[in-house]
């Protein structure tokens, strides 16, 4: 299921990947999924009321977040550098929630078979590293004067994308290592 | 341009420090995911830790409680033996008296018959340290002075139990074990030290019951327990061990021996 959506998002993604076309809007879009994504995955999978109340809390923000930029201040133009970096921080803060969870009902069943302990792990990788990029984004966007420029500010995404690509091995090593040891 | 150029050199500069963090900060994440991992599988090792404790808790239990019902049976064996049985064959001996007189002896018949309630006595008795539930219902030190009241009727030795503090209940698993410790520690002194006298004391300290069962027999030299020659010694100090306890052994020899049970309550 996870891979068959990864799938189908980055087919509509790939029809994105031109750089002349304004995507800030496309980026919204990410950030909402996202969040709505991962709230709802953390609330599925931590178990005292208040870490799903905080989980609601996520998605609730979130979706206020969304609407501010789309419908109130029609904010299109520049990237929601705050809100990623907002949405970053909330899932570190859920998967220590997850990691302490786990570290309260210690089982001597093998952490390794357990696939939200991948999955959380590589939100963490992903998310602690790239926080920093979204924070110092909207900062650096300002010094920005041609194409140039625009270019070089790519490497930051480059560096982003390291992460992304290294958490994606985390997730992957998982499946592996669980189908492998479920066998 | 000059201008176009500082910016595009802090631009640089600036994008280059901000990914170098972002690595850094995903290297720190590896790093609490390591401490994440390293910590649970301490807090897994403790778990197996304690599981191993429980079963060896419950292996000594149960060895335990099959050692008691031994223990009772041997006891049972020996006291219809020489007890219930020789005071049987008296009254039998007397009722054949006075089945072949001529004249019925009255005084005779009476002495018959107190050796028969006498013999039912011991029976009932006996049927009593049977039951596996007295020894659920009574207290560590009831089932101790039942104990010390069988070594005295042998009348090899004098025994007595003194109290020191405020009675306080034990886990039920624990007392077993503890009254199989004390059980044990009253084998040894019949069996090998030869004393006159034992005395047991219960000192009721504020979390820890501590036993001591002293005797005034030869006593024996240390060094047997360090070579681990005293079995019965050994079983007593790991049985100890088990319940959270601890046993202490002190001897000199010509000079008796001291036994210390430590146990906490809960």
């Amino acid at each position: 299921m996870f891979y068959v959506i990864a799938t189908i998002l980055m087919f509509f993604a790939s029809f994105k990947v031109l750089p002349q076309i304004d995507n800030i809007r496309e980026y919204d879009l990410l950030l909402l999924s996202g969040t709505i994504f991962i709230s709802i995955y953390f609330f599925l999978i931590l178990e005292t009321k208040f870490k799903k109340r905080f989980a609601i809390f996520i998605l609730v923000l979130g979706c206020l977040n969304f609407i501010k930029r789309e419908f109130i201040f029609r904010q299109y133009s520049a990237f929601d550098s705050l809100g990623f970096y907002m949405f970053s921080l909330f899932t570190i803060i859920m998967v220590f929630m997850y990691f302490n969870q786990l570290l309260k009902a210690v089982t001597d069943k093998s952490i390794f078979l357990n696939f939200d302990f991948w999955m959380s792990a590589a939100f963490l990788i992903y998310h602690l590293g790239s926080f920093v990029i979204f924070l110092s984004l909207y900062a650096l966007s300002i010094l920005v004067y041609g194409v140039e420029d625009q270019l070089s500010i790519g490497n930051l995404w480059a560096g982003q994308n390291i992460l992304l690509f290294v958490s994606a091995i985390c997730v992957n090593t998982g499946v592996v290592w669980i189908i492998y040891h479920r066998e | 341009m000059c201008k176009h150029g500082r910016s595009m050199d802090n631009l640089s500069q600036g994008i280059t420090i901000v990914v170098g963090v972002a690595i850094s900060l995903a290297v720190v994440a590896v790093g609490i995911i390591s401490l994440f991992l390293n910590y649970r599988n301490k807090r897994v090792q403790a778990i197996q830790e304690k599981e191993k404790m429980q079963a060896a808790f419950n292996q000594q239990l149960l060895q335990s409680q099959l050692e008691m019902q031994e223990h009772t049976s041997n006891i049972i064996s020996a006291e219809i033996h020489d007890n219930v049985g020789q005071i049987l064959s008296l009254a039998k001996v007397q009722l054949n008296i006075i089945d072949q007189g001529e004249t019925l002896d009255r005084s005779l018949l009476a002495d018959a018959k107190e050796s028969v309630s006498k013999a039912m006595t011991d029976l009932r008795d006996i049927a009593k340290s049977l039951n596996s539930e007295q020894i659920k219902l009574s207290s560590l030190q009831e089932i101790t002075e039942l104990e010390l009241h069988r070594i005295n009727r042998l009348g090899l030795m004098a025994t007595s139990l003194k109290t020191n503090g405020e009675t306080k209940n034990l886990q039920e698993q624990k007392k077993l074990i503890i009254f199989r410790i004390i059980q044990e520690s009253l084998q040894n002194i019949i069996k090998h030290s030869g004393a006159k006298k034992i005395e047991i004391w219960f000192h009721y300290e504020k979390d820890n019951l501590k036993i001591e069962v002293v005797d005034n027999g030869r006593g024996f030299d240390k060094t047997l327990l360090e070579k681990k020659e005293g079995l019965g010694l050994q079983n007593i100090m790991s049985r100890a061990l088990v319940i959270g306890g601890k046993a202490n052994i002190n001897s000199v020899p010509g000079q008796g021996t001291v036994i210390t049970i430590i146990s906490p309550y809960e």
